[in-house]
């Protein structure tokens, strides 16, 4: 073991953790790659990392099942609020003098009491924060998402979301299935057309409601928050938004009817500016889940799509075969030193994918390398495509060093999504 | 979620608002569970302390004094139900043991990880279930530790050493 051994390997943890810069990570894979002390040591923590990792993995259940107890225990819990009041009231009847202060108070508390009953409870200040939050309780919804082009139904697709696993099927037979880790979707044949990263939820922690509402069940967004409704019926809401800045070009305004007791939506219209006489319609009900569980299952399950090859640094590129990724062939990688004048020099990276129609596109060029890391890549259009069609594709890729300088494994996940309509 | 954000909701919990809680359950259960369980290493009591911990901290909002700080405020909350539970549990061994209970009861999740971190002493075992349950963020350790991030990876370092040591040695 070199001197400077006990140093490196005191790094070794900022380099799992992902803390440490790509240089200082790249100067210490060069010492591992010659150093069998520190490369055992790495090995034995990413294996640590693993266990670790698998052990919260392993919890998450728990974790879920501790926030439904908690959340059915509030739902039956009484306050503290009695049980104090009652050791006030004793107080208080001891004294003739709060006695009858007391007894003046009670009436004027039940003629506020009865004027609210007449007048009814106001519901013009309910914030949409008070939605999002009841929202958030709930486990189980079935909605229809309509869309109206020049007044007509263009495009349908009904819907289930229960036990955070979404099943959705469209007007053409397209079947989504996605449990919050994997997104599959098979055509009308039944034939899997996409498989990749959920479109739900675990992805920037966007939960279904957010997604499906546009953003709009957001809890960063605190102008949408404080919204209250624009109209109060008798059994009720309607908040009307004006769209958020991403959704300006094309939305014209949004509007959300909830019910008055239980708070939650019932109907959500997105008016579009884009399209003449074009509106979506979302639907939704809380009643009992139609479908048995098994509906939420996949119908066949198979390896994420995945690519692996060595690469050499200032090298050629390299094409990597990616398997069971329906209309993608392959990704061309190359990974070069490139000098920047206000940085110096970097490694980056160049990405291409190769369609099964054999049309090759980049994806990203000259990146600055993240060793170690993910690094997701998509790009969604059809102007740069020989054929004029839209096409939506998404990578990962993985760069690690290896025992050999200049060599580094490309571990590559790539998937085309669905063309649009 | 931003400090203003967590205030409007603290502030909504203080009406006696239960459904707005439910989002600061849902935002703070992987802390607090951490916290228990690096704690009292058992998972069935970390997840009943962790329980008595968010319930408590919905019944004893107003005694919160700062609203933007809930987060430390209820890792406070759940420190104190873990040190209360390992009294009563000193307490009680001696009777469990002479009726022939077992006092920790069986889980099958992960047993070799799970042994190892058992063995580890409490503030190591602590540190890395914060890290491991909340988020992989250095960050919200410091927070809830008030120490520098520094700090924390140091303490992060030095568990994971013992950690390697009590796994090489199975």
């Amino acid at each position: 073991m070199e001197n400077t051994c006990e140093n490196i390997q005191e790094q070794i943890l900022e380099l799992i953790t992902g803390t440490l810069s790509a240089e200082k990570a790249a100067e210490l894979h060069h010492h591992i790659s010659r150093c069998s002390a520190c490369s055992e040591y790495l090995q034995g923590l990413e294996a640590d990392d693993k266990l670790l990792g698998g052990f919260a993995e392993a919890m998450q259940p728990r974790l879920a099942r501790l926030e439904n107890r908690v959340i059915e225990a509030l739902t039956c819990e009484p306050s503290e609020e009695p049980v104090r009041s009652i050791s006030i009231w004793r107080i208080i009847m001891k004294s003739k003098i709060t006695k009858v202060a007391a007894a003046a108070a009670v009436i004027v508390i039940a003629l506020f009491w009865l004027l609210d009953l007449i007048s009814g409870p106001n519901m013009a200040g309910v914030a949409w924060a008070k939605v999002t939050a009841r929202v958030d309780q709930i486990d189980f919804v079935h909605f229809y998402e309509l869309k109206f082009r020049e007044n007509r139904v263009n495009s349908s697709l009904e819907g289930w979301f229960s036990d955070e696993r979404l099943v959705a099927k469209k007007h053409n037979g397209t079947m989504f299935f996605d449990d919050g880790v994997t997104e599959t979707v098979f055509d009308q044949y039944g034939q899997q057309i996409r498989k990749g990263p959920s479109e739900l939820g675990n992805i920037k922690g966007m939960k279904f409601f957010e997604k499906i509402t546009q953003g709009l069940m957001q809890y960063e967004n605190e102008d949408l928050l404080r919204q209250v409704p624009s109209h109060v019926g008798h059994d009720f809401l309607i908040y009307r938004f004006n769209p958020p800045e991403r959704m300006e070009k094309w939305v014209e305004s949004v509007s959300i009817t909830v019910g008055i007791n239980s708070l939650l939506p019932v109907q959500m219209k997105i008016r579009r500016k884009d399209q003449e006489n074009a509106y979506d319609l979302y639907i939704f009900d809380y009643e009992e889940r139609e479908k048995p569980a098994e509906f939420f299952e996949t119908k066949s399950v198979s390896k994420p799509p995945q690519g692996k090859a060595e690469i050499v640094l200032d090298g050629e590129e390299v094409i990597i075969n990616i398997s069971d990724s329906p209309g993608i062939d392959a990704v061309e990688v190359r990974l070069y030193n490139k000098f920047f004048d206000d940085i110096g020099e970097l490694k980056v990276l160049d990405l291409a994918v190769i369609t099964a129609e054999g049309f090759r596109r980049g994806i990203c060029r000259q990146m600055p390398l993240k060793l170690n890391k993910e690094n997701r890549f998509s790009v969604g259009d059809s102007k740069h495509w020989p054929d004029g069609k839209y096409r939506h594709v998404t990578a990962k890729i993985v760069i690690r060093p290896t025992e050999k300088d200049n060599v580094y494994l490309a571990e590559i996940s790539c998937w085309l999504d669905l063309v649009a309509d | 979620m931003n400090g203003r954000l967590e205030k409007q909701i603290v502030a909504f919990c203080r009406g006696g608002d239960k459904s707005a809680y439910t989002g600061l359950v849902k935002l703070y259960s992987g802390r607090v569970f951490a916290i228990c369980l690096g704690m009292l290493g058992n998972n069935h009591d970390a997840e009943d302390i962790a329980q008595q911990a968010l319930l408590k901290g919905f019944t004893h909002i107003k005694q919160l004094r700062d609203d933007e700080r809930f987060g430390a405020w209820i890792v406070r909350i759940a420190k104190n139900l873990c040190i209360d539970f390992i009294r009563r549990q000193k307490r009680n061994r001696y009777a469990l043991v002479e009726r022939g209970v077992r006092p920790e009861r069986e889980s099958n999740e992960c047993p070799e990880i799970r042994g190892a971190l058992a063995k580890l002493p409490q503030d190591s075992r602590l540190v890395l279930m914060l890290y491991y349950f909340d988020g992989r963020s250095t960050k919200n350790i410091a927070e809830t530790f008030e120490i520098s991030e520094a700090a924390v990876q140091t303490r992060i370092s030095r568990a994971r050493k013992q950690l390697r040591k009590l796994l090489e040695a199975k």
